[in-house]
Order: structure tokens, then C-alpha cells, then sequence
């Protein structure tokens, strides 16, 4: 039975080998080298376009605003992909909470900080809190950071988000979030519906246009709407029409989120 | 033909994460074995986007436009869908091993065998 | 506005579910009623759809985020560059489907499922299943169509672990999760394959541009293989009975309208994105047919005689559900299988058609009657607080309705006319003939198997002296189950009172939407 299941494997891995020998050879993708020859600075260009990856390198830039292209196709082109993925974090940290509603409940009302005492005596020690708490604010710092820069530099919601919940993380480590875990959980829950809420409320506005359009880039330049001209720039802060907003939204969705994993996690798990 | 060995690694990798996905029994490390399975894929989307010498496709702090090459930026957005939801699927069979762990204490999917049919 | 309406028909019950969490800790009822408004406002958009698809044979697209959202492909380009929305008759007719028993589902979880901080969690999952339902069967991009894969895979996860004080169901979340996790990983991969070759997501466009290069037989192999695993076909259906048997009743309902999404996506890529075969050196049409045919045959067969043997009731509908899963299966294999041979088509003409509009039609009357069944399911556990037939004797006496309900669903599913599941048998126990007398005569004889096999269920359970020291939950049923089922029961009569309305108005334009493009 074994060796039966071995030699299946085996046939896959040789089927999928087979497979790879067709492809195309690595470093020469599909579309054209050239992409960015002639570029003038209309918004829309679209000569020497091959393929749909060729039209974002080619356009991506004035059309949406957005030094990043990632964050361009991530939150503009493609920002419907983006809605359901939220969704999926969104659904993990619902299920989380639903299945460890009741370990939790049976253990009761108490924090979940303060429980670690007698690891140190008289609790933990003040070198641990006070370098988490510094520590914390300049997690919490480069994350808004990236979560703010994400249609200039590599970075955006979901990975600025991951970066603040790491925050959380030490906190519960460092015995610094010393709140009731219901409550905590409540408050954390709020902020990360209303996130979601903000990003499918974006998508909502733009329905004068249609669903999820960037319907403030390359307008009004207090808004978001500042153009950009096309080549390697610096870029602005308010360009990007939607984009910098929805990337908040999925930011505050994401550290939310996570952190209720956390939280919950660690709560759940403690003191097996 | 170097360049080939990224579509090996992908094999490999996707080779590797099913060997361990059969022969392990344990709960926590059926997850392991998804994990690397997905990183498989991940690695497959990045080398088709990618061209030598190409930068991330950014132009912020980009070269000048003459010599200026971008590897192509859609799979770098899906692969980043693709994490989070398998950060999803982990988060979420982790939560379930747990779980199934305080009600059956065993990971182990021999034990586990045959449990649901004496109801 | 109404030019908006397939995005529409997505975002609003996404954007329910993401504020349901505040909603729920204000208040319950305005949660219910929230939930239930958005559910049935879809429901009517998708009716007033009815109109312009089934009928008028419009073709609904819509680009999310296009400056002109009705314009696919933008002047200039040949392909499109954002996710395209598309609803054509199949979409709509599944589209439909889960409608229909999501709202049933809704109203017999409202007494069912008991109050409290959880079920806030509960609705908000259900509602998921839903989008993820809907996405999928309107999405015309791959990748898209994997994101909502996802959602409906994890949302069903959790909810099939919702009970996580009993034993097992964390066990069986965790191996559904496991089986979505694996089929999902593969399915991209065959997505990669694609993008790697036309560089597009697409269905439509790849369609246009599709070569039948040894690659796309392979990305054929990763799609296909993937959803029939998701769909619970055999030889991968090991997952089925465990996880509808631990889930909640109405999840297990909810689950095998789910499993039909997957087997949409199926059907839909093999006809919209590997259809067309080129003559010469193009797919082998044939083969795939065959293969489709051999694995409903297959699922129908072992399906029925692991479910003779079983003595839990919802283990053996969930056996049941594989079974039925077959009939779908053959019918739509033995139309790809004719279509593509070498007679002009006329064999397709001839009876390949009715056979896909056998197969097609039997997915929808397969939801309602199995559906009905699972909620009949969760009404006979909870009375008796086991699922094991041998512990369950009498019900009839305290529970006419649902035993009405029971008898309806049970006659349907063995095909007995004037129900829906006679309507839709007929059709394919005729044009099967037509194509292979034996597979016709396997597929009467499983029915047969699958009458006795319900009969089993009805004697030990309904019939026989009423035991009150065997009944554990006396409390009676309330009125949303018995609205619910009640909805169920409706359809199933009428389904097979008045085939031809059903199968004029809504199967045709599916079978059409499919076959044109082929």
C-alpha cells in the first residue's frame, strides 16, 4: 500500500515535470520586452501591448496614479480578487471566534495578561514591559508606514496589517494587554467590520461608475487625484485616486483581524 | 538551463509537500505539508513573471527608462491573494487540530480512524 | 441601476455579512430581519433576471471597475484586463438553486440553531456560503473563481464544526478543510498553467485563444480533477458522508447546494474553456465524456450500496447525495461524449441533449428533495438525540408534518412520479438508453436500490408504537422549520406537476448557454 501510494506520487511528480518542460523557459514570460518604448505621457497608451501584463506596466502608472504596479493591479485592477480575499480573513477570524467561543467562556472572565505571574516574581519583569511598550510603538509606527506608502513602495494593507498585529503579538507575550478578552475582543471586532465596511463602502460609491472604480484618481488633487507623469518618479502621497484609501481599509481590516486570531489563540490555548 | 532549476525547485517542492502530506499522521504536520504545496504554487507564479535583470515593478527609485525592465506585476498580486487566503486555511486547520485534540486527545489520524462511525 | 445588478446581487450580501457582527451585538431580531431582507432582495433580483436571460437570452456582463462596465474588451485591445462578471442561462439557473435554499436554510436555522453570541457567527458563515456560491457561478475569471472556492470552503469548514462540544465534528471541519485545501492548491495550479500560456485569466478569453497544447490537457486534468473532488464524485468522495453527517442539518443541505456550485464549475469549464474541439488535433472529446460518464456510473453505484448498509440516518443521505451526484454526471457525460462525434451532431440532436437536459435538470430537483430530506434529518435527531436508525422508533405519531415531508422527499429521490425527481429521471433513462442501454438499466436499477434503501429509513423511524422514554427534545416544530420545508415540499410537487414550465423557462436557456459554446 505504501510502496503503491509512493510509485502515484511518483507518477505526478514526473507528470508535472513533463508539464514544466513545455513551458515557457524561465525569463522570457509571455508579452513584449519593449513595453516601455514610445511611452509618451497620455494616460492611456496602449502600442506595443501584448498581453493584459503588458497593459498594466505600460498604463498602470498614469491611469491609476500609483508608483506601484502590484498595488495598482492589487487594488485597482483586480480589487474585486482583493474584496474576496478580506473576505476569506474576514471569515477565519469569524470561524475562530465562533469555535472557540465556548473553551473560552468555560474559563471564564479572567485577563489574559496578568495570569503569567510567578514566572517572575511579583510580576513580569519592568525591562520586558517597558521594551515591548517602546518596541510596540515603532512596530506600530513602520506599520501605518507601510500601510500609508502602499501605492508608492513595496508594502500596502496586507502587509503593513500583518506588521501592526505583530505588535499585538508582543503584547500578549510581554503580559501588556491586561483587558478583559471579551471586551478586548469586541472592541477589535468593531474596528475590523468597519474596515471591510469602508472598503465595500468605497466600492459602493464608485457604482455611479461602476463597482470598485477608482473614480478619484487623476481628479481633484486634495482628494487623491494628483496625476502622475509616467517613468521612475518619486510619485505623491495624495495621488492614487481610491487606492491609498481602500489599502487603510484592507490595513485596519487586517491588523484587526489578525489580532483577534491572536488574542483568541493565545487565550484558548493558555494554561492546557 | 540554471534558470530552469526554478520550475525543478516548484516540482520538487509540490513533490516533497505531498510525500509528507500521505506518510505523516499527524495533524499539525498535515498542515506543514499544505504549506509547502503552496509555496510550490506561489514559487510557480513567480517564475513565470519573472525576466533577468528585471526590476520589482515599481518606479519609485527605478533605473532610468532606457535600461528600465520590470518582471510582469499580475502574478506578484495573486500570489499575495494566495498567501492570505492560505494563512486563512492554516489559521483556521490549526484552530480545528486544537479543537479536535481537546475532544479526542490525539493528533495522530490512526487513533482518529474510525471514531466517527461509533456515534 | 439595473445595469449594475450582477455586482450587486454579491456586494450586498457581502456587505451584510461584514456588518452583521455590530448588528448582532445590538440586537438579534434586527439581525434576523436584516438577513432575512438581504437574502430574499437577492432572490428577487435573480427572479428579475429570469426575464432578460432565461427568456430573452441576453447575455449579462459586467467589468468591475471599468469606466464602462458593460464594455468587456476596451477599443484598441483584444483581451480584457479587468475581472469580468458573466451571467448566461447556467449561471442563472444555479444561480437560482442556491438562492432558494439558502433562504430555506435561513428560515429553519432561525429555531434550530439556538440563540446566543454564536449564532451571530453562524448567520454571518451561512451568508458567506452564499457569496461564495454566487461569485462562483457568476465569475467569468479563473482566479476569481478560485478566491470564491475559497470563501464557500472555509465559511463550510467552520460551520461543519460548529457543534465543537461533541466529538467529532472539529475532526470532520478539519478533514473538509483538508480535501478544499488540497483540490483548491491543485486548481490553481491548472490556473497557472493557462496564465502561463495566454497570459490572461479570462474564460472566455482563453477559450478564444485556446491551442490544446499538452499543457492545456494537463491544466484540463488540474481543473477538473479538483471540482470533482470538491463535488463528491467517486473515487473522491471519501470526505462526503463525514462531513455531512457531522454538520448541522440545514449545513448539510446547504453543503450539497454547495457541492453542486463545484460541480457547476465543472461543467462550466469543460464546456466554456476546454469546449470547441478542433478537428483533427484537438481534444478528444469522446474520452472526456467517457471518463465523466464512468465516474457517475461509478458514484451512482457505490453510492447506493455503501448506503444500504448504513445505520445513521444522515450518513446514509449523505451516501445518497454521492449517488445522485452520478446521475448529473452521466447525463451531461453522455452529452459532451455525442456531441463531438463524427455524425453531424445528430446524435446530439437525437437525444444528447435531453440527456444533458436530464442531468441538468436533475441538479436542481437533486438540491430541493435532498435538501428537504437533510432538514427532515435534523428534526428526527434532535427528537431522539442520535442519528442511529435502531434508536429511533414512532415519529410519525408525533410528527405529521414532517413525516409528510419525509414521504415527499424520499419518493422523489427514488423517482416515483408525479415528483420532481421522476421529471428529471425520465429524461435521462431515455436518452441513456438511446446511447448504452446497460447505463440506462444500472441507472433505473440504482433507483430502485434507492427507494428500499429509504424505505428502511421510514419503517424504523416514523413507523412503529410511539416511544415517549426513546424521545430526548419533545419541544415541537416551530413555525420557520415548518415554513421551510413546507417551501421545499412545494417546489417538489410542483417541479413534477408541471416539468415542462421548469425545463422550458429555465433548463432550455441553461443547456443552450452551454452548447453554443461548444
Amino acid at each position: 500500500m505504501r510502496l503503491a501510494s509512493f510509485l502515484s506520487l511518483v507518477l505526478i511528480a514526473a507528470f508535472l515535470f513533463v508539464g514544466i518542460l513545455r513551458l515557457h523557459p524561465v525569463g522570457e514570460p509571455l508579452g513584449n520586452p519593449d513595453v516601455f518604448k514610445d511611452r509618451g505621457d497620455a494616460i492611456t497608451d496602449i502600442k506595443n501591448v501584448d498581453t493584459m501584463d503588458d497593459y498594466y506596466l505600460r498604463n498602470g502608472q498614469t491611469e491609476t496614479g500609483s508608483n506601484n504596479l502590484v498595488a495598482s493591479v492589487v487594488f485597482d485592477y483586480r480589487a474585486f480578487d482583493t474584496l474576496g480575499e478580506a473576505t476569506v480573513l474576514f471569515i477565519v477570524v469569524s470561524s475562530i471566534s465562533m469555535l472557540f467561543f465556548t473553551m473560552i467562556k468555560r474559563k471564564g472572565p479572567e485577563t489574559s495578561g496578568v495570569s503569567r505571574i510567578g514566572e517572575f516574581p511579583g510580576g513580569v519583569s519592568r525591562v520586558i514591559t517597558f521594551g515591548s511598550f517602546l518596541l510596540y510603538i515603532l512596530i506600530i509606527t513602520f506599520g501605518i508606514y507601510l500601510v500609508v506608502h502602499g501605492h508608492l513602495s513595496p508594502g500596502g494593507g496586507f502587509q503593513g496589517g500583518a506588521v501592526m498585529a505583530s505588535a499585538t503579538a508582543l503584547l500578549l507575550i510581554s503580559s501588556l494587554m491586561t483587558r478583559n478578552v471579551q471586551k478586548t475582543k469586541k472592541i477589535f471586532s468593531f474596528f475590523e467590520s468597519l474596515g471591510l465596511t469602508l472598503f465595500i463602502g468605497i466600492g459602493f460609491v464608485g457604482i455611479g461608475v461602476s463597482f470598485l472604480s477608482n473614480f478619484l484618481a487623476n481628479g481633484n488633487p486634495l482628494l487623491f487625484g494628483k496625476a502622475i507623469a509616467f517613468g521612475p518618479n518619486p510619485g505623491y502621497l495624495v495621488s492614487a485616486g481610491t487606492l491609498p484609501l481602500l489599502s487603510l481599509a484592507i490595513g485596519m481590516e487586517v491588523f484587526f483581524g489578525l489580532s483577534i486570531i491572536l488574542v483568541t489563540m493565545y487565550h484558548a490555548a493558555k494554561d492546557e | 538551463m540554471t534558470d530552469f532549476f526554478l520550475y525543478v525547485t516548484v516540482v520538487l517542492l509540490i513533490f516533497f509537500g505531498m510525500v509528507a502530506l500521505i506518510y505523516k499522521r499527524n495533524l499539525i504536520k498535515i498542515v506543514i505539508a499544505l504549506n509547502i504545496i503552496e509555496a510550490g504554487i506561489n514559487l510557480l507564479f513567480i517564475a513565470l513573471a519573472y525576466r533577468p535583470n528585471g526590476t520589482a515593478p515599481i518606479f519609485t527609485l527605478a533605473p532610468a527608462l532606457g535600461e528600465l525592465k520590470m518582471v510582469l506585476p499580475t502574478p506578484q498580486a495573486l500570489i499575495l491573494t494566495n498567501i492570505v487566503i492560505g494563512f486563512g486555511t492554516t489559521a483556521l486547520m490549526l484552530t480545528l487540530a486544537i479543537l479536535t485534540y481537546q475532544n479526542n486527545h490525539t493528533l495522530d489520524i490512526r487513533k482518529l480512524r474510525g471514531v466517527e462511525n461509533n456515534d | 441601476m439595473t445595469d449594475h445588478i450582477p455586482v450587486l446581487i454579491i456586494a450586498l450580501p457581502l456587505l451584510t455579512a461584514f456588518i452583521l457582527p455590530i448588528v448582532g451585538m445590538i440586537n438579534t431580531r434586527l439581525r434576523n430581519i436584516l438577513v432575512f431582507l438581504v437574502i430574499a432582495a437577492v432572490n428577487l433580483m435573480l427572479i428579475s433576471l429570469v426575464q432578460r436571460v432565461s427568456i430573452g437570452g441576453e447575455v449579462l456582463h459586467y467589468v468591475v471597475g471599468a469606466a464602462d462596465p458593460l464594455q468587456v474588451i476596451r477599443e484598441g485591445l483584444d483581451f480584457p484586463i479587468r475581472i469580468v462578471l458573466k451571467i448566461d442561462g447556467f449561471s442563472l439557473f444555479m444561480a437560482l438553486i442556491s438562492g432558494v435554499i439558502t433562504f430555506v436554510v435561513f428560515l429553519f436555522s432561525l429555531s434550530y440553531i439556538k440563540e446566543g453570541e454564536r449564532k451571530n457567527y453562524y448567520q454571518l458563515l451561512m451568508l458567506l456560503i452564499f457569496v461564495g456560491m454566487l461569485g462562483m457561478e457568476f465569475t467569468n475569471d479563473l482566479f476569481n473563481f478560485f478566491v470564491f472556492l475559497e470563501i464557500l470552503s472555509i465559511a463550510s469548514a467552520a460551520l461543519v464544526a460548529y457543534r465543537t462540544d461533541r466529538k467529532h465534528p472539529p475532526y470532520a471541519g478539519y478533514k473538509y478543510m483538508l480535501v478544499s485545501a488540497i483540490a483548491t492548491s491543485f486548481l490553481l495550479m491548472g490556473i497557472a498553467l493557462c496564465y502561463a500560456q495566454y497570459g490572461s485569466f479570462n474564460i472566455d478569453y482563453i477559450h478564444g485563444m485556446m491551442k490544446y497544447t499538452l499543457l492545456d490537457k494537463m491544466a484540463l486534468v488540474f481543473m477538473l480533477v479538483p471540482l470533482a473532488m470538491k463535488a463528491g464524485a467517486i473515487p473522491m468522495h471519501m470526505w462526503v458522508p463525514d462531513t455531512y453527517s457531522e454538520a448541522p442539518a440545514p449545513i448539510s443541505a446547504l453543503l450539497k447546494t454547495a457541492s453542486m456550485a463545484s460541480l457547476y464549475g465543472l461543467f462550466r469549464l469543460s464546456f466554456s474553456l476546454f469546449g470547441n474541439p478542433l478537428e483533427g488535433g484537438g481534444m478528444n472529446y469522446h474520452t472526456l465524456g467517457w471518463i465523466i460518464i464512468v465516474m457517475g456510473v461509478l458514484s451512482m453505484f457505490v453510492g447506493v450500496t455503501m448506503a444500504l448498509v448504513q445505520n445513521d440516518v444522515k450518513r446514509l443521505m449523505a451516501y445518497h447525495a454521492v449517488s445522485q451526484t452520478g446521475y448529473m454526471l452521466l447525463g451531461v457525460g453522455v452529452g459532451i461524449a455525442v456531441h463531438a462525434q463524427a455524425d453531424g451532431g445528430s446524435a446530439f440532436k437525437l437525444f444528447g441533449r435531453v440527456a444533458m437536459m436530464g442531468g441538468i435538470f436533475h441538479m436542481m430537483n437533486h438540491a430541493f428533495y435532498k435538501g428537504l430530506l437533510f432538514l427532515t434529518s435534523g428534526v428526527m435527531a434532535r427528537r431522539f438525540g442520535t442519528r442511529d436508525l435502531n434508536r429511533m422508533v414512532g415519529l410519525a405519531h408525533r410528527d405529521t408534518f414532517t413525516t409528510v415531508a419525509f414521504v415527499i422527499g424520499a419518493l422523489a429521490i427514488a423517482g416515483i412520479p408525479p415528483l420532481n425527481g421522476f421529471s428529471s429521471k425520465i429524461l435521462l433513462y431515455e436518452s441513456v438508453y438511446q446511447f448504452s442501454p446497460l447505463l440506462s438499466i444500472i441507472a433505473i436499477f440504482v433507483s430502485v436500490l434507492t427507494l428500499a434503501s429509504f424505505m428502511k429509513v421510514f419503517y424504523s423511524a416514523f413507523m412503529g408504537p410511539e416511544r415517549k422514554d426513546m424521545i430526548i427534545d419533545a419541544t415541537p416544530v416551530s413555525k420557520g422549520m415548518i415554513l421551510g420545508m413546507s417551501i421545499l415540499c412545494v417546489l417538489v410537487v410542483g417541479f413534477g406537476l408541471f416539468p415542462d414550465l421548469v425545463v422550458g423557462t429555465i433548463v432550455e436557456p441553461a443547456i443552450e448557454s452551454l452548447v453554443t459554446i461548444l
